[in-house]
């Protein structure tokens, strides 16, 4: 992002950073959509992800097996993007106390309850709120792109998240071209 | 250092209506200084800043923010910009920055119907304006060629030539709920300002679906647009010039406007005119904080009007999930309304309004919403696909009466250079809550046409802004009830005009910013037409 123009104290939003994680998309769109994880706080501080490079391996952090092996049991879906699980992971352990402590609980609690898992939805015991409430944190994560709230909140992906995913047969991110003009009269 | 600048004309805004008539002056042959509080932003960084934003849904977040020029923020938290003083809060959104508020917009260019114009006259409410369509319809053909404008031709507002601009094409959404909706409601295509082919060194809507907050290729005309072509047509701008008060003669004509660069370096600048371009909550800050020996109350604020008035479309909405796939998310984001409800004789009881129709993508509001109910797994995802193609947003515009107890005001509170920050009285009186029944009974009407589910109405009592500020600088025939004359000039200032939406009497049912563009050329020419011959 070339912000010359703009003094610093303008800036808000964060630097993009190449990427590897693109899907569905043809070449004109994803021409459009460089650079798509990143993470920036609300408040403007662009967070150091130099990992996320698509040409670097990615660093080694601490509680990415547990974290990838909880989020699988959420969105019950076994190949998630590893790269923006490495994303989500550093924002969260920024946004959430203790977090790798508190995933670890998770984990156990999802394993040594499977029937958590065969309901429709996360209902746990009352002495487990803040374990769901960490479930529905990372759900969000990967579904919204975004970590944390109000001015904590950290920005870490846009067309990557499941939710643009799940709907990429029909609709595209706003802010991305559907096609030519007209082509969005076409029953979808 | 001479921090001084002259000019044949000083307009003071850089956003939309400023830099039309800054333009059209140029090109006449006129020296024209621009004067921006806010930076100048580039499109692609603004694009940019919206993709890497955390707040996607809040359509400021890609605008930057300086506490030197503050504007109102309520993300991530409520920056109390502006003090609210009444029992409605008045959220406006507004962007100090060159090519102004209307950045953020759905290039929505609505004419007025004619009996918006003498409302009192034929209902019996409000107020009349000093001129009358016909007046104007000239002035809005011009606006409409310059912004390249479309949309269905017999939606109330006679025309005398045909639009500049094919319509886009409607998305399946809008053919889907015209379709079931006829014939108890008209679904038209919107008036708007977006390209459906290669205009003005710009190309044709290709669905970005992302109208608000950036059209990420410049397919909608907006302000930056506008005032991009104010300084290729000559106009001198300054930006990050925040004008802090206009000096006076005797005889009360305007002699100079004083502003703070962004180091506070007071600068000084000369002109025969003067041309208040701020937007409706600005420009009367600005007059208020002038204040003189003379003019006590502030300049062009004699009789106590500067402030009052204050307008907008107070909203109501209704989500819900329509019985077919609609999938909203494809192509321009506002295309289309229901205006059968925006003129008639039961203007003499209630509000008239219109219903717009939202084809924004929902994507993001179901994800939120399923989560937050506790959805996961493939649960989750089936929940959001099905909510997704389904969830129809719905919103009116209820037209507000002019009432001079809600009004612009000085707060105690001062910004970062040491100016006060407005304060707001605003409050919603009977007109409008019956107009929201009637928008509530239709509103039902619509959804069992559509074999709605999960129907969700917007809070009772509450209502939101639709950023359509008007009144605060009235136009009227009569000085003890208004602030400026049917050209926009003050009335006891010759040589000291007014532009923008702050200058209409009334706010009608329909997206502003066309009738203020027709009144901003109207008083370009007007401004010509004086000092060409004086």
């Amino acid at each position: 992002m070339d912000c010359s123009h703009v003094p610093c104290h303008l800036q808000n939003s964060g630097r993009r950073l190449p990427d590897n994680t693109m899907n569905h998309y043809s070449r004109r769109r994803v021409l459009k959509m460089a650079g798509l994880v990143a993470i920036a706080t609300a408040a403007g501080h662009l967070v150091p992800l130099p990992g996320l490079r698509a040409a670097q391996p990615l660093t080694p952090i601490n509680g990415l097996d547990d974290f990838l092996q909880v989020s699988r049991l959420l969105t019950q879906q076994d190949d998630l993007n590893t790269t923006l699980a490495h994303a989500l992971l550093l924002a969260l352990n920024q946004t959430q106390k203790s977090f790798v402590t508190d995933l670890t609980a998770l984990k156990n609690m999802l394993q040594s309850q499977p029937a958590l898992l065969q309901k429709e939805r996360l209902t746990f015991a009352t002495a487990d709120a803040e374990s769901e409430k960490l479930a529905k944190v990372i759900l969000g994560g990967w579904y919204n792109g975004v970590v944390g709230k109000g001015k904590d909140a950290l920005y870490v992906t846009y067309i990557n998240t499941l939710s643009s995913q799940l709907v990429s047969d029909k609709v595209v991110p706003p802010g991305f071209s559907y096609g030519p003009l007209g082509s969005w009269a076409k029953q979808p | 250092m001479n921090n001084n600048k002259s000019a044949d004309v000083v307009v003071i805004g850089a956003g939309v209506n400023g830099s039309l008539l800054a333009t059209r002056l140029a090109k006449a042959g006129k020296t024209v200084l621009l004067l921006e509080s806010g930076p100048k932003v580039g499109r692609d960084q603004l694009v940019e800043r919206f993709r890497a934003s955390a707040f996607k849904s809040d359509f400021m977040s890609p605008y930057p923010f300086s506490p030197l020029a503050p504007q109102p923020r309520y993300t991530p938290e409520p920056n109390d910009y502006l003090q609210q003083a009444g029992p409605h809060p008045f959220a406006a959104q507004y962007i100090r920055m060159f090519g102004g508020t209307s950045w953020h917009w759905a290039a929505q260019l609505w004419r007025f119907v004619p009996n918006d114009f003498r409302q009192h006259s034929q209902y019996g409410v409000g107020k009349d304006w000093p001129i009358g369509y016909d007046d104007l319809e000239e002035y809005y053909y011009q606006a409409e060629v310059i912004a390249g404008v479309g949309g269905s031709p017999d939606n109330g507002s006679p025309r005398s030539k045909p639009y500049p601009m094919d319509r886009v094409p409607a998305s399946w959404l809008q053919q889907r709920i015209t379709s079931r909706l006829a014939p108890d409601f008209t679904v038209l295509d919107d008036s708007t300002g977006r390209n459906s082919r290669s205009f003005d060194g710009r190309p044709a809507c290709c669905g970005n679906n992302n109208c608000m907050p950036v059209c990420p290729i410049d397919a909608q005309y907006h302000g930056g647009i506008a005032a991009q072509q104010a300084e290729n047509s000559g106009v001198q701008v300054v930006t990050e010039a925040v004008v802090y008060q206009l000096e006076h003669d005797a005889q009360g004509r305007i002699t100079a406007a004083n502003y703070y660069d962004w180091n506070k370096v007071s600068h000084r600048v000369t002109a025969e005119t003067f041309v208040l371009a701020a937007n409706a909550i600005e420009t009367p800050k600005l007059l208020l904080m002038s204040a003189s020996d003379k003019f006590l109350q502030g300049i062009a604020n004699t009789r106590d009007n500067v402030g009052r008035n204050l307008c907008d479309h107070p909203a109501i909405s209704v989500t819900f999930d329509v019985d077919e796939e609609i999938w909203p998310g494809r192509g321009p984001v506002s295309p289309c309304s229901i205006g059968q409800f925006r003129d008639g004789d039961f203007r003499r009881e209630h509000s008239p309004f219109r219903i717009d129709i939202s084809n924004a993508s929902q994507v993001a509001a179901v994800t939120k919403e399923v989560l937050a109910e506790g959805y996961f797994g493939k649960k989750l995802q089936d929940e959001i696909r099905f909510r997704a193609a389904r969830r129809l947003s719905i919103k009116n515009a209820l037209e507000q009466l002019p009432d001079p107890n809600n009004r612009v005001t000085l707060s105690s509170n001062k910004d970062a250079l040491g100016l006060p920050t407005p304060s707001l009285y605003w409050d919603i009186n009977d007109y409008v809550v019956k107009g929201t029944a009637k928008t509530q009974a239709c509103y039902d009407a619509i959804a069992a046409r559509l074999g709605a589910t999960n129907i969700r109405h917007s809070k009772t009592g509450k209502f939101s802004n639709r950023q359509h500020i008007t009144g605060t600088l009235s136009m009227g025939l009569d000085p003890a009830t208004s602030v400026t004359d049917q050209w926009g000039r003050a009335h006891d200032h010759q040589n000291l005009f007014m532009v923008g939406t702050g200058v209409m009497p009334t706010v009608g049912t329909c997206n502003v910013t066309l009738t203020a563009m027709a009144l901003a050329l109207r008083t370009a020419d007007k401004i010509l037409q004086e000092t060409q011959h004086g």
